[in-house]
């Protein structure tokens, strides 16, 4: 069943969240420098334990995320740094990491084989980092130009050697990753076919409306998704020539983070505070349905219709603060899961290529699980 | 060879455009209003809103606030003349990109007070159909009417 779960309470707020490898432990921080890992997840959602609490940073953390194989955390925070923690011994062990950024650090990524991350800053650059053996430290190594702003997001392609970055100088790019100290052989990945460019050079880069909030890719890697804050989510393939580009626009308010669910279906959340799906049809991506729907037979109370109890009723329905009785309040969403934009997005069953459960936090404090199997939802047109 | 020996015409202005775009534009928006102003008098508002507000980019890419402000005129002619009851015919079927464009020009008139009542009916309408997330589009495109 979905169901969501006050983690934090709605003064708080959570930023960021992610989850261990077997999805028994839950790092999250609420809205402030604060890493709070829960354990026991594997129970329902009211039996999670706070675990421990680790303040290492000196500022709001923005972004986590922990590597399904390698075990380790990075957060990033608006101190400017981002930590690697590992577990050992039963600690958690935090190695600070010299960003070389001068304003806040957005998001953090890690690559898929777990030997590089990347942060997202303020500082219109992406440093890319990868460890060092000689001297037991993460050097960090820059994406900078053409970025004209704020980037926002970063999304590494399957092969770690791409990265996707979202920024608000309202255009998404491509970049080569690709950094001779850790990798083996240049693999192009979708791009085969073009040079091989070297770190930091970019290959692509596409245009929106709006800032760019949250980018993706597809779990094969031939499709690229990026949403924008023009209400508009747009999606690039790969493959054969160069990339096609489709944008979906959309009657609802602008996406925050987006997940591919499979190679055919896309899930976003945003301000609406409802993830929403887009699936691909057979002639183009389009949006499909939201996640959370409003429960369908509402009972509607017993009218009293005679005399005396009708006078009696109409005096309490006049009592009754903030609820309109005649219709239904188009503002009232108290039956959604989050009570505030959904900002971040994770796969909940384990890492496999198709997403069949996933999580979403928001700054409403919860945690909200979603089963995509045994959501009323049409399956079919999703992949799943 | 000095500054006056290129045509006034062509001379580029500090912000990338010259004369000659300015009459290129001003024209079409003559000629817009021109077939408009025909299509309403024959009462088809649909062709006269589809017309209005077809072929924007001249004008979207334009600084000229004047070319702006006489274009639309002419959509808020259509606007004008459309009864409230007719307005769901008229918006029936509109292709998504120019129900974002006629969001954009509903704001315009918006922020002067004429006709406020009947541009909040049609905001109403357009609000039905391209929810907002058509509100947004209008709100950030930085391509202005």
């Amino acid at each position: 069943m979905s169901q969501s779960h006050q983690i934090v309470p709605s003064t708080d707020g959570i930023t960021a969240h992610a989850w261990n490898s077997d999805r028994t432990e839950l790092a999250l921080s609420p809205n402030n420098n604060e890493l709070i890992i829960f354990e026991n997840c594997q129970a329902p959602m009211s039996e999670w334990r706070q675990k421990i609490k680790l303040t290492e940073h000196d500022l709001t953390i923005s972004g986590i995320d922990w590597h399904p194989v390698t075990g380790m955390i990075v957060t990033c925070a608006h101190d400017r740094n981002a930590f690697v923690w590992t577990y050992s011994d039963g600690v958690w062990n935090p190695s600070l990491v010299i960003l070389r950024i001068e304003y806040a650090a957005i998001d953090c990524k890690w690559s898929p084989d777990g030997r590089k991350f990347a942060v997202a800053s303020g500082a219109k650059c992406v440093p890319v980092c990868h460890y060092e053996e000689e001297n037991s430290w993460w050097v960090s190594k820059m994406i900078k130009k053409p970025h004209k702003s704020t980037v926002l997001c970063v999304a590494w392609h399957p092969n770690s050697q791409l990265i996707a970055t979202g920024s608000s100088d309202f255009k998404c790019r491509l970049f080569s990753a690709y950094v001779e100290a850790t990798d083996d052989s240049q693999d192009m990945g979708p791009l085969a076919g073009e040079n091989p460019a070297s770190f930091a050079e970019m290959y692509h880069d596409w245009s929106a409306n709006g800032w760019v909030h949250c980018v993706d890719w597809s779990p094969s890697g031939n499709v690229l998704a990026f949403g924008a804050h023009d209400s508009s989510l747009h999606v690039v393939t790969f493959g054969g020539g160069a990339p096609v580009t489709q944008v979906v626009r959309f009657t609802f308010l602008p996406l925050c983070t987006v997940k591919f669910i499979s190679d055919a279906a896309i899930l976003g959340g945003g301000h609406d505070c409802n993830p929403a799906v887009f699936a691909d049809t057979g002639a183009g991506w389009a949006f499909s349905e939201f996640c959370d729907k409003k429960p369908a037979a509402e009972k509607k109370a017993e009218v009293a219709t005679s005399g005396a109890a009708a006078a009696r009723a109409m005096f309490q329905n006049k009592t009754k603060t903030g609820q309109t009785q005649s219709k239904e309040s188009m503002n009232d969403n108290s039956w959604q899961k989050h009570q505030s934009p959904v900002t971040f997005m994770q796969q909940l069953n384990p890492a496999s290529s198709t997403c069949s459960e996933f999580s979403t936090t928001a700054l409403d404090g919860r945690i909200a699980v979603w089963k995509l199997p045994e959501m009323d939802l049409n399956h079919g047109a999703m992949g799943l | 060879l000095g500054p006056k020996s290129t045509p006034r015409t062509t001379r580029v202005r500090s912000d990338g455009t010259t004369m000659a775009d300015d009459a290129a534009v001003t024209a079409e928006v003559e000629a817009r209003k021109g077939s408009v102003t025909s299509l309403v008098t024959q009462k088809n508002y649909v062709g006269a809103l589809t017309a209005a507000l077809a072929d924007p980019e001249k004008v979207l890419a334009s600084k000229n606030a004047d070319v702006k402000s006489a274009n639309a005129a002419v959509v808020f002619q259509v606007i004008d003349a459309v009864e409230d009851k007719e307005i769901d015919g008229v918006l029936e079927g509109l292709d998504p990109l120019v129900m974002d464009l006629l969001m954009k020009y509903v704001y315009k008139g918006l922020s002067t007070p004429e006709n406020a009542n009947s541009l909040l009916k049609w905001h109403a309408k357009v609000l039905e159909r391209a929810g907002p997330g058509g509100i947004v589009r209008a709100m950030t495109d930085r391509k202005t009417v």
